[in-house]
């Protein structure tokens, strides 16, 4: 038999060593290694989720309504799925702006509203207060359990008594002295309670055990196994009904309501919010948590249809409240191990919701409610105040102890006569009206702080009366006539028939309702008003996808001192959390940046400040010693011109890319041609310099020779003195190509161009050939035209094309029997001199590239060759500064022949 | 015209679109009127069917997310949303 000592003394002992958890905790924080910065404890953590509702209250609801329980955590599932997308973005936007509660992130959205975030505090204490009580009723009923056993057994207990409102009080002020020692130490929130989360992890394992333990223990032991407890169960037709969706009150529509009810509270809830978000370490930890939480619910729900049908079939009387079984099943066994664990597990999931819920609770009371009106109060004077740390932790744990001293009298008033999860329901309505504002605010720019406000305010309200007040209603604190026929007996006004909607259980009515108009207002307040500057801004941060928290370094353009921002941040921070705060700034400084230094400053401080204080309050702070204009517009306009920039910007960019890449193909192209010109000034160079060593080194040689026998036979040296004079002049003549052409090339040659009868020119160069196609006995036929063509030219030049033509057929001709002819002819607008040989031909592929320099057909003789391979490519430059064309073909006959081309527009005159 | 870029050409479907997808599915398959097809007396090795069926799916719905999220995560260093500008 378990004794009163040993149950208390368990339960401070556990008490204990959660204190010691979070005392560790914190100070491996200190000391900057965290134990609590990975995904497992994070989740552990979001499973603050499941309370003393999931530990005791699933069993009496699963006893009532057969599956209704489930709604409650297959909402939660499908959210973690969306964690990804949406609790994703939320958690980087509280990261930016240091953002330390929900009501702190709704007024922030909407302008850094104070009043918004003091409503939202307001609705979330009020809200959550029937959550608190259902905790109390819990434990008190767990302590009452295990200490009177006994008596439950023997006599039905029904109805409050002394001793029971006596043991919720004093679980109460317990609760409210732990969470003051647990989570009032340190001041800047947004600094994460490593303690507080260590701590909750820590609890959610020790539920999760013990509830598994007592259902393994019921399911296995009381009964031969899950099939055998449901046959059981299934000869009873009470309990065989329980296993349908139609046992569910409100049936498929409830069932639908609590889904989304869950869905929201798993996100909206304000402890849900502070463990998921504010206390979140790294973003990524969302990844596991995303599906390690809903397998956490999965787990500690397999064994709650299990319980409630034993504990039905065990005490089949109804004289047990089946939101204890899992307390009397094992005690009715005389398990009391397993009864003391039960009851351990059951404390810890109340625990740590309460401390959870209240630390973030009177966080929100003092930095959205009590801080923005004591700091608007002039003659306090708390601006001026040296040090106002004292201040704050006062003020949050007051709100402790007022917030579970209201959850008590909720319960006193009307706890008793709901069941646990119905409660419950209550709160997680009130939790869903911070769904829009936060929803809509991070994806929906247009989304106004009036429209905000009068969404809150209708849903709340709407709450209030169809699920607050009726409930007091019940339970006789209000005249049951409030319910029927209805307030002042108006029938449309009655509060679970709110005009005249019939066929809704009360949740389903409520939330219908109240999320009718919140989310109404909300839409069509935000499409009917103007957003003041400061809400376009935050707005604007709020809703981006891509998130950037730069940005916000507009919003002061002010000027203070650094020494007033130093004071201010000394009274809420202390002295030294101010230094490392100007050391972390300076730390970031750099040249560059050095214009918008003040700015940033102010900012920086300011988003500190806001870990402290919240957002409202600090910007009330800051405005207090910045001098100035508050708002820069044109930063305003930056900000909020930003999409249209954007849009513009990707347009002027596929259009400059464009521009780049036609650009780039020029460039390509030119830098192809640069390189296809230095590759041929290269092998020009390299070439000339080849030529010209073939004849030095010959002369050179003979030179050597000469010098060093000067005995040499008188017909030896006349012979080597015949070659160096023929290499000299080789030598001079390939100079002056090399000069020549590259005087052509540059256009630096001054053309002595006149008139000049071309008839006359082909016979000056075919005599001065004569000679040496004699000597070759080549058959040389000239061919002229009968009038007389007279071109405007450089004579001298084009007799040099003509010659140079002329000696390449010598060359190239048959050797036996040689012939070269000379044709001049007229065309339409230009003269043709074509000379042509019967000589082997070009092959076909070298017809153009012999015009080349130092091109020469037969390479393999180019020891012995006369000519210095530039000839071709000197006449094709003269007669291409005469405008002309000069190229070769081959006859049919098997011979070469190159064609002159000269244009001779008017100036043919004929001769009679 | 411009040519796509790699992340937008040819690629899968992002983890957001799985998501919502997977969420959608998850939801009508736990409400009316999918959810009456297996509300019915029947049992299965003792246990009832819809039971059977709410379990089936919320696990089958844990797996599916957990395939999303952590395929292709051995550096999970840094994801899309994680890229900062």
């Amino acid at each position: 038999m378990l004794t009163n000592g040993i149950i208390l003394l368990s339960a401070f002992l556990y008490l204990g060593i959660l204190f010691a958890i979070a005392y560790y905790a914190d100070k491996r924080a200190d000391q900057g290694r965290s134990i609590i910065s990975n995904p497992y404890i994070y989740t552990l953590s979001i499973a603050v989720y499941c309370t003393a509702w999931t530990f005791y209250g699933s069993v009496g609801r699963a006893s009532s309504t057969g599956l209704g329980f489930l709604p409650i955590y297959l909402g939660p599932t499908l959210m973690a799925a969306l964690w990804w997308i949406v609790l994703q973005k939320i958690i980087r936007i509280v990261r930016a702006h240091r953002i330390t509660s929900i009501a702190d992130f709704i007024g922030s959205r909407y302008g850094k509203s104070t009043l918004l975030g003091g409503i939202v505090t307001i609705i979330a204490v009020i809200g959550i207060m029937p959550y608190i009580s259902l905790q109390l009723k819990a434990v008190s009923a767990s302590v009452d359990v295990m200490t009177n056993f006994s008596q439950i057994t023997t006599q039905s207990i029904s109805g409050p008594d002394s001793i029971w409102s006596d043991t919720a009080l004093y679980i109460a002020l317990l609760l409210a002295a732990f969470t003051i020692l647990f989570g009032t130490r340190q001041i800047d929130v947004s600094e994460r309670h490593e303690g507080m989360v260590a701590a909750i992890a820590f609890e959610s394992v020790v539920k999760l055990m013990a509830f598994l333990a007592v259902g393994i223990f019921v399911t296995f032991s009381l009964f031969d196994g899950p099939a055998d407890l449901f046959t059981q169960a299934f000869d009873i037709p009470r309990l065989a009904g329980l296993m349908s969706i139609e046992s569910v009150p409100g049936g498929y529509t409830s069932w639908l309501t609590l889904t989304f009810l869950a869905m929201m509270a798993i996100m909206f809830l304000p402890r849900q919010f502070q463990v998921a978000v504010v206390e979140n370490v790294n973003v990524d930890h969302l990844r596991k948590a995303s599906w390690l939480f809903p397998l956490y619910l999965l787990v500690i729900n397999l064994f709650v249809l299990p319980i409630a049908l034993g504990g039905n079939l065990l005490f089949p009387n109804n004289q047990v409240d089946p939101d204890t079984y899992v307390l009397t099943l094992p005690l009715s066994q005389q398990a009391d191990t397993l009864a003391l664990f039960v009851f351990i597990g059951g404390l810890s999931a109340a625990t740590s919701m309460v401390i959870v819920a209240t630390i973030t609770l009177s966080t929100m009371v003092c930095n959205d409610l009590v801080m923005p009106v004591l700091l608007r109060i002039r003659s306090l004077q708390l601006t001026q105040k040296k040090d106002l740390t004292g201040l704050l932790l006062g003020i949050r744990r007051g709100a402790i102890v007022l917030i579970l001293l209201l959850g008590y009298t909720y319960f006193h008033l009307i706890g008793e006569s709901y069941t646990l999860v119905t409660i419950g329901l209550v709160s997680f309505a009130a939790a869903a009206q911070f769904a829009p504002p936060i929803l809509l605010g991070i994806y929906w720019k247009g989304a106004s702080r009036s429209g905000a406000m009068a969404g809150l305010l209708a849903g709340f309200l709407i709450w209030g009366y169809t699920l607050l007040l009726p409930g007091f209603a019940r339970s006789g604190w209000l005249p049951t006539a409030l319910l029927d026929p209805g307030p002042f007996g108006i029938e449309l006004l009655r509060p679970y028939q709110l005009f005249g909607m019939q066929g809704l259980d009360p949740i389903s009515h409520a939330v219908f309702w109240s999320m009718l108009a919140n989310i109404g207002l909300m839409v069509v307040v935000s499409m009917f008003s103007r957003q003041s500057p400061i809400e376009q801004v935050q707005a604007t941060l709020f809703t981006k996808s891509d998130y950037d928290h730069s940005r916000d370094t507009y919003f002061w353009a002010g000027t203070t001192t650094e020494e007033e921002l130093k004071g201010l941040a000394n009274r809420f921070l202390g002295e030294a959390k101010t230094r490392e705060l100007f050391i972390s700034f300076n730390a970031g400084e750099t040249e560059r940046n050095r214009a918008t230094r003040q700015t940033r400053l102010i900012n920086h401080v300011e988003r500190h400040l806001a870990g402290a204080i919240g957002a409202a309050s600090a910007r009330v702070m800051i405005s207090s010693i910045v001098e100035g204009e508050a708002l820069s517009l044109h930063g305003v306009m930056q900000i909020l011109d930003e999409t249209t920039q954007v849009r513009e910007y990707s347009h002027a960019l596929v259009q400059k890319s464009q521009e780049l890449e036609a650009a780039s193909k020029k460039l390509q192209a030119a830098n192809e041609r640069l390189q296809e010109l230095d590759r041929l000034k290269d092998e020009f160079v390299s070439t000339v310099s080849h030529e010209l060593r073939t004849p030095l080194t010959s002369i050179r040689a003979f030179s050597e020779i000469l010098h060093s026998n000067l005995n040499l036979p008188e017909s030896e040296r006349e012979e080597y003195l015949a070659i160096i004079i023929g290499e000299t002049e080789r030598l001079t003549r390939l100079i002056n190509d090399v000069l020549d052409l590259a005087k052509i090339e540059s256009g630096r040659v001054d053309w002595n161009k006149e008139s000049y009868d071309l008839g006359q020119l082909v016979l000056d160069a075919a005599n001065t050939v004569s000679q040496l196609l004699n000597e070759k006995q080549i058959q040389l036929s000239t061919r002229l035209p009968e009038q007389q063509i007279v071109v405007v030219i450089d004579s001298d030049r084009i007799k040099q094309v003509l010659i140079n033509l002329l000696s390449n057929a010598a060359k190239f001709c048959n050797e036996s029997d040689g012939q070269v002819s000379i044709e001049l002819a007229i065309q339409q607008h230009s003269a043709r001199i074509s000379v042509s040989d019967n000589g082997p031909g070009i092959p076909t592929g070298e017809l153009e590239s012999i015009f080349e320099k130092f091109h020469q057909v037969d390479d393999q003789d180019s020891a012995s060759r006369q000519g210095t391979g530039l000839g071709l490519a000197i006449c094709r430059g003269i007669v291409e500064s005469h405008h002309g064309h000069l190229w070769a073909e081959n006859t049919p006959a098997g011979g070469s022949k190159f064609i002159c081309e000269l244009p001779c527009n008017d100036t043919i005159e004929t001769t009679a | 015209m411009p040519e796509l870029t790699p992340t937008t050409a040819g690629k899968a479907p992002s983890r957001r679109e799985r998501l919502t997808v997977l969420s959608i599915f998850g939801l009508l398959a736990l409400n009316y009127p999918l959810l009456q097809l297996f509300d019915t007396a029947a049992t299965w090795l003792g246990i009832p069917l819809i039971l059977l069926y709410l379990l089936g799916v919320w696990s089958g719905f844990i797996i599916i997310t957990a395939w999303i999220l952590e395929r292709g995560t051995s550096n999970p260093t840094r994801t899309k949303l994680d890229r900062q500008r």
